[in-house]
């Protein structure tokens, strides 16, 4: 079986890891693994890791403060394998602007790149981190089940429902705390346990176990408030852009919420039934239960695919993969002003 | 409409007292960015230089005074 990454969109610092960095408008065939199908696609600020399920790590774009956990001497990188630690398969990772964040199969975690807001998790007043460092936290046997990141802080949600949190932790995006930064992780102080989390610029959102969703941090689009229009037993998954949250209901509606600055909040045909839905920096994706992939928002750096109209916000669903009989689509991700495809081989 | 992708308020950005500038993330992964002088005269928006995006920067002129101390 053969995997097949897919990419387009910005990429001045080789965050598509394509073989120059101009920008590209339709997707790109930029990765093949034979034998492994791929995890997760983490896109930082302007770089990228992949994950594959085997555990093995590869990672391209900027890597001016090691955020590639590549040797930094190498300033931007093509694709490039990231050493796995000790032989342990890598089973996790996030990324935010400058850094990113990667977890082996004990529970260890390891961090790299930029953090002038505490965003590596090392220790207090460490900021740079050009080589992988671990990050000493004490799982207690507990299970990492879930990290997300976005520009400057990380969120990470536990098997026993608690949530661990690093980074800039002004305005609440960390919960409750006096602390501006917090430079290790740290566990917020909620009256419930948790199931998902979504991590976004200015705030954090989380699901308890009872299907509620609490945004945490600032809210300036008022996304709390219009939550309650929402029932609870209604939500099948949720996903936030930069300034807006996007949750996919059981009768496979979108309901958009937030900063409708380039059309972030489409409103979405009842009659496309959505397989699966990702939301990038400022753009969506879709992938139908025809096999075809759609975005809106924003798409100046041709994220969103071929622009139909002269405008860089696309108030209309592009198609950016059509079905074809060869390949299946097993995972979209966006990223900053990037998109992101894998499929499979049709058996 | 305004044309701006968003208002971000001063305490939210970065400064670098050697370049003069305020620095914020931008969603295409540049960074936008104002002159501390530029916003002394008045200007109030924030550009990136990768792509068409502007914020609105929100302060009080004196909130400028901390900053040009540094």
């Amino acid at each position: 079986m053969t995997y097949r990454i897919y990419a387009c969109g910005s990429n001045g610092k080789n965050q598509l890891g394509t073989s120059d960095s101009k920008d590209l408008d339709t997707l790109q065939l930029v990765f093949e693994s034979i034998h492994s199908p791929v995890e997760d696609i983490i896109a930082g600020g302007n770089h990228t890791l992949i994950l594959l399920q085997n555990g093995e790590v590869y990672s391209t774009g900027d890597n001016s403060y090691g955020q590639c956990f590549q040797s930094p001497d190498l300033l931007s990188t093509g694709l490039k394998r990231v050493p796995n630690v000790d032989g342990k398969s890598w089973i996790m990772g996030c990324a935010g602007y400058e850094f990113s964040v990667l977890i082996d199969c004990d529970y260890q975690i390891y961090s790299s790149g930029l953090g002038l807001k505490g965003e590596l998790g090392i220790d207090h007043n460490l900021t740079r981190s050009p080589v992988m460092s671990k990050v000493n936290w004490d799982s207690q046997g507990r299970k990492i089940v879930d990290i997300k990141a976005c520009l400057d802080h990380t969120i990470m949600l536990l098997d026993d429902g608690s949530v661990y949190g690093w980074g800039n932790s002004r305005n609440g995006k960390l919960g409750d705390t006096k602390e501006k930064i917090l430079w290790v992780p740290t566990k917020l102080q909620l009256s419930q346990s948790v199931k998902k989390i979504q991590a976004s610029r200015d705030f954090t959102v989380l699901q308890f176990t009872n299907n509620e969703i609490m945004l945490i941090g600032k809210d300036r689009y008022l996304i709390q408030s219009q939550l309650i229009n929402i029932k609870t037993s209604d939500i099948k998954d949720f996903k936030a852009m930069w300034s807006s949250l996007h949750i996919l209901t059981c009768s496979h509606q979108i309901i958009s919420i937030g900063n409708n600055s380039h059309s972030q909040l489409l409103e979405i045909p009842s009659k496309i039934d959505i397989q699966q839905f990702e939301a990038g920096s400022e753009h969506g994706l879709l992938l139908t239960k025809q096999g075809t992939v759609l975005s809106w928002g924003w798409g100046e750096h041709g994220n969103c695919g071929t622009k139909k109209k002269d405008s860089d916000s696309f108030d209309y669903l592009n198609v950016l993969f059509d079905n074809t009989e060869r390949e299946n689509v097993a995972l979209l991700r966006g990223g900053c002003a990037t998109s992101w495809m894998v499929t499979s081989d049709v058996d | 409409m305004s044309n701006y992708y968003d208002q971000i308020e001063i305490e939210d950005m970065t400064y670098d007292p050697v370049t003069q500038l305020f620095t914020y993330p931008c969603p295409c992964g540049d960074k936008f960015q104002v002159f501390i002088d530029d916003l002394k005269d008045g200007e109030d928006v924030a550009v990136c230089p990768s792509c068409s995006l502007m914020i609105q920067v929100i302060f009080d002129e004196e909130d400028l005074d901390e900053y040009y101390e540094k």
